[in-house]
């Protein structure tokens, strides 16, 4: 008969020195597998005494018991040590590159214009939009523009062939909007005030190019009308806006004297130079400002022109150059890259 | 316009600031400097004069003034401009003038002065003329334009001997005739228009009014009697004959701004004084063809309007002040109320937000503190269509496409290139390269395609804005082109996934593509490939919509162009595209029930349809089938008999029960029956 504690001892021995799980696996199954030496041990039993049997019985199922413990022990730590050679041969180079993805692009003077939405938005205001063909009213007239006025000299202007137009407006002449300031007149037609709207789009002026003149740009308008807007107000929504725009709050606003015949007051707009923050650049031409617009408090014939009274509502109104503002803040330098439909450029917005 | 620093201090009762911090405060508070230069022993100011102060300031005594009111300092006594009226007559013994239409000269005022010594002017006076630019010529002329610098008012004096008519001479001041001849004082003959106002005798033209002397009655050195000329032309007619004419001078373009009528006889005393000066002439009595003395406009101005505009503590006693050294005349009417007389020079102020302008901008917007308004907490108005534009952009960048923005104007070249008809035209289109408005996005961003061609060997590009057609309407158009500098695949189908991909991410379903084009007038798309284009439409095949169109550029319009590569284009309608993405969508639950796939593969001839052959595996599966799905598709080799396979994934799936095998089968038995039926082979 065997003796069992010497068996055991063999065994764990065995155990001990197997590498791998199969290996493991295989002796289990010889040793406590249905068909293994405990199994055979165990129907030698019915060959012994009672009182033997009763002893050896025992005896087997503890070593039984203790056999499987060290099994399921080593078995766990072989397990573990696999794992590990598994994930080690699953190794890859992650400096390689990713696998391509198609990405898209939005063009920065599209991101300029969310970004302008954005914050005012928040101020509470809406978007506008008008037409891109203007007749003299809307783009002229309405705004304070009488015709042979020299001051329709300061937009140079794209006329549209008179052959080509069968215009019922009034025998007006139709033209390119040389600015959004249109769309100023038609929405207060439209809607009751008090306003508070901008209205981003595209103007067209007939100037020679060069790096930073186009004869195509895109311009943000914007209006406030109430029964007590001011100047002081005018200088307090900007001055946030510039700030946010450019995401440096050392961005100062300037008012300068100025002449837009729809404004009265009206001003020109500068900020700090944002290249050289003021301190002086070839860019600010050493003045350490730039200028960015134009603005004024909406003029009285205005109002009147869009049937408002002038004693009861008042407000301001700006337009700035979106161009101007992805050039600056962006850093481009020359105005035509923003149509040239370059993706070299457009792929790093 | 140029300033002179030295003029400006001869009119400033104490020492002003230096030139740079004078124009520092004149750009804060009236104007732009845009520039000052050491010229000699002087400073020229460069200053940026706008049209609604071009009245009174472009003028050296207007800028003094403006120069006194923003370094508080006293402005020395000029010749007052509006008073006791010096006695006139509307003829004189020896000069007659006719005025045809006052419209066109409201005031014409003259002297005849008698023996002056032509010669050159004294040393001051052409440094002056030299320091501003204009040449010196001799102390008459010079005389004449050193007064205008000096009070705005442009002046012209005639040789009173050159002019016919022995001791009355006449000056008629009419328009001229058609062609009627000048040759000017620099020896430029003209052939003048009609609607040109010139100042003439019985000869002949002997001035263009208010633009440019004549030859014929020149001040020279043999001069010993002139006739001084100090009118007052319409603004509008000579901005017309100087456009037309092509000839712009100071004093034109100061008449084009309209110059105060009250001028003329102000300017034309001071030339005289100035050439009894430096040239000895004997002053003659005043001709003035409407002796005026306008009353000033009074403008009221309330001291709460005044501060809730400007949003500043002003008081009304420094508003009163600032307006007094600016000229203008206040008289307090009650505590509330400024009475303000609004002096000649100063057309330009004719409301109360005049008057605050003047006040503002004095007082100093830099002094004039931020306040965030205060206004309703209200929800700025909601803009569906802009609000759309955004998620589409965002939406078609999700699928890889760069958006560009393009010019809204094509050439000739372009537009014979790709077909187009009658456009709207430009009248002055900056050159023939933008000589139409864009009737389709689609042509500048091919080209734009191909510029980056040169770095990318394909790329995706949109951009959405508006398009034009006659008559002179406007839409917004979405257009995408994909470019590649080759394929072997069709680019059709990569741009058709791209535009479906974009329909689907807007919620736009029920989409198809109608190749069925056959007169130009029905696709209006000729520039596209003739076998691989199609109208995007929505919609039932009764009643569906046009939204757009899709197709491969026609290699002729590449050519054309001598462009390189190939080039999918779509464009859409955006405002369809919004109406259509603004329809309510409404959840429908997944079923519960399993789904079954089973494959069928088709073979058909080439020209047999996709669409052809789901419709009818639909129209047999009814509502069980959920789904068609290609997945493969190739095209057989035989010549004389061509085929293509079509390979489908057909998923059956029910609401409300698990479907049986028998009944797929079922269903898949009158498939293959129909598809027999066609005359199609089942491939098994």
């Amino acid at each position: 008969m065997k003796d069992l504690q010497e068996y055991k001892q063999q065994l764990v021995r065995e155990i001990d020195s197997k590498k791998t799980l199969h290996d493991l696996e295989e002796l289990y199954r010889t040793h406590l597998g249905r068909k293994g030496e405990l199994a055979v041990e165990l129907k030698n039993l019915s060959s012994l005494s009672p009182e033997e049997r009763k002893q050896r019985g025992a005896e087997l199922n503890s070593v039984k018991t203790d056999l499987e413990a060290v099994f399921s022990m080593k078995s766990a730590e072989l397990r573990i040590n696999e794992q590990s050679d598994q994930l080690e041969r699953e190794w890859i180079d992650v400096t390689a590159p990713g696998m391509r993805q198609v990405r898209g692009h939005l063009n920065p003077l599209t991101h300029i214009a969310l970004e302008i939405e954005q914050i005012f938005s928040s101020m509470g205001f809406g978007v506008a939009e008008g037409p891109e063909i203007e007749n003299e009213w809307y783009n002229f007239d309405a705004l304070n523009i009488p015709a042979d006025h020299p001051a329709r000299d300061m937009w140079d202007t794209f006329w549209l062939k008179p052959e080509s137009q069968k215009s019922k407006v009034k025998s007006q002449k139709l033209l390119l909007r040389t600015h959004t300031s249109p769309v100023q007149i038609r929405y207060m037609e439209s809607h009751k005030p008090p306003f508070r709207i901008i209205a981003p789009g595209k103007v067209f002026r007939h100037e020679a190019t060069d790096a930073s003149h186009g004869f195509q740009l895109f311009q943000v308008e914007g209006l406030m009308v109430d029964k007590n807007i001011s100047v002081a107000n005018f200088r307090a929504v900007m001055g946030q806006f510039f700030q946010q725009i450019f995401g440096n709050k050392q961005i100062q606003m300037r008012l300068r004297p100025s002449y837009f015949p729809f404004v009265e007051p009206g001003f020109e707009m500068d900020i700090t130079c944002i290249i050289c923050n003021g301190k002086g650049c070839s860019v600010c031409a050493q003045g350490g400002w730039v200028e960015i617009g134009g603005a004024g408090m909406v003029h009285p014939k205005v109002l009147d022109a869009v049937q408002l009274n002038p004693n009861e509502w008042q407000g301001f109104a700006f337009g700035l150059g979106m161009d101007r503002i992805a050039m600056m803040k962006y850093k481009v330098n020359d105005i035509r890259l923003l149509y040239s439909g370059d993706v070299r450029l457009i792929k790093q917005f | 316009m140029k300033f002179s620093y030295n003029l400006i201090q001869s009119h400033v009762a104490k020492s002003l600031p230096p030139a740079e911090k004078l124009a520092e405060l004149l750009t804060m508070h009236s104007f732009e400097v845009e520039g000052v230069e050491k010229v000699k022993d002087d400073y020229i100011l460069t200053i940026d004069i706008l049209p609604n102060r071009a009245h009174d300031c472009l003028s050296h005594i207007g800028i003094a003034r403006e120069a006194a009111a923003v370094t508080g300092l006293a402005l020395k006594q000029i010749p007052s401009i509006v008073g006791k009226l010096p006695s006139s007559s509307k003829s004189l013994k020896n000069l007659e003038v006719k005025v045809e239409d006052i419209n066109l000269c409201s005031r014409y005022t003259a002297m005849v002065m008698a023996d002056v010594e032509v010669g050159p002017s004294p040393q001051w006076l052409r440094n002056y003329l030299e320091v501003l630019g204009m040449r010196p010529i001799n102390n008459i002329v010079d005389a004449a334009n050193f007064v205008m610098l000096e009070t705005g008012q442009p002046l012209h004096a005639f040789d009173f001997d050159k002019l016919s008519g022995g001791d009355k001479k006449t000056l008629i001041v009419r328009s001229a005739k058609n062609g009627e001849p000048i040759t000017t004082l620099d020896n430029q003959a003209l052939l003048l228009p009609e609607s040109a106002l010139v100042i003439a005798n019985e000869e002949g033209v002997l001035a263009v009014a208010g633009i440019k002397g004549g030859k014929k009655a020149e001040i020279d050195g043999g001069t010993h009697n002139i006739v001084l000329e100090s009118a007052n032309f319409d603004s509008a007619s000579i901005r017309k004959t100087s456009r037309a004419t092509g000839i712009s001078t100071d004093a034109s373009y100061r008449f084009e701004h309209t110059v105060p009528p009250a001028f003329a006889l102000w300017a034309l005393e001071q030339v005289a004084d100035l050439i009894t000066d430096i040239a000895k002439g004997k002053k003659g009595p005043i001709l003035d063809t409407a002796p005026q003395n306008v009353r000033p406009r009074t403008v009221a101005m309330s001291e709460a309007r005044m501060q809730s505009l400007l949003g500043a503590d002003i008081k009304f006693a420094q508003a009163a002040e600032t307006l007094k050294k600016l000229g203008f005349d206040v008289e307090k009417r009650n505590a509330q109320v400024l009475k303000v007389g609004v002096p000649v020079f100063r057309p330009d102020v004719e409301l109360e937000a005049d008057l605050i302008e003047e006040v503002g901008r004095i007082y100093g917007y830099e002094n004039i503190k931020a306040q965030v308004p205060i206004a309703e907490l209200a929800l700025p108005p909601k803009n569906e269509e802009h609000d759309w534009e955004k998620i589409a952009k965002n939406n078609i960048r999700g699928i890889g496409a760069v958006e560009v923005y393009t010019y809204s104007f094509i050439s000739d070249r372009q537009k014979a290139a790709w077909g187009y008809g009658d456009l709207i035209e430009l009248e002055n289109p900056m050159s023939a390269e933008f000589a139409y408005l864009r009737p389709s996005i689609v042509p500048h961003i091919v080209e734009a395609a191909e510029g980056n061609l040169r770095y990318f060997s394909s790329v995706r590009l949109f951009e959405i804005g508006k398009v034009f057609e006659l008559p002179f309407k406007e839409h917004s158009a979405l257009a995408m082109v994909i470019a590649s500098r080759a394929t072997q695949e069709p680019q059709f189908f990569e741009l058709k996934g791209i535009v479906m991909a974009f329909l689907e991410s807007l919620g736009i379903s029920d989409v198809w593509f109608d190749d069925a084009l056959k007169t130009k007038e029905e696709s209006g798309v000729e520039f596209l490939h003739p076998a691989r284009r199609a109208q995007i439409k929505v919609g039932p095949v009764d009643g569906s919509e046009v939204i757009g169109w899709i197709g491969e550029v026609h290699p002729r319009v590449l050519s054309d162009l001598k462009l390189k590569g190939e080039y999918g284009a779509a464009e859409l309608d955006f405002y369809k595209i919004v109406k259509l993405a603004q329809e309510e969508r409404v959840y429908t639950p997944p079923s519960k029930y399993p789904a079954v796939v089973r494959d069928i593969a088709v073979l058909v001839p080439r020209q047999s349809k996709v669409e052809w052959v789901i419709q009818k595996i639909e129209a047999i599966g009814g509502a069980l089938v959920q789904d068609i799905d290609l997945f493969d598709m190739y095209e057989g080799e035989h010549l004389d008999n061509p085929t293509k396979s079509l390979a489908f994934h057909i998923v059956f799936q029910s609401d409300d029960r698990t479907l049986t095998s028998e009944e797929i089968d079922d269903i898949m038995a009158k498939i293959y029956y129909m598809v027999e039926g066609e005359g199609w082979e089942v491939r098994k």
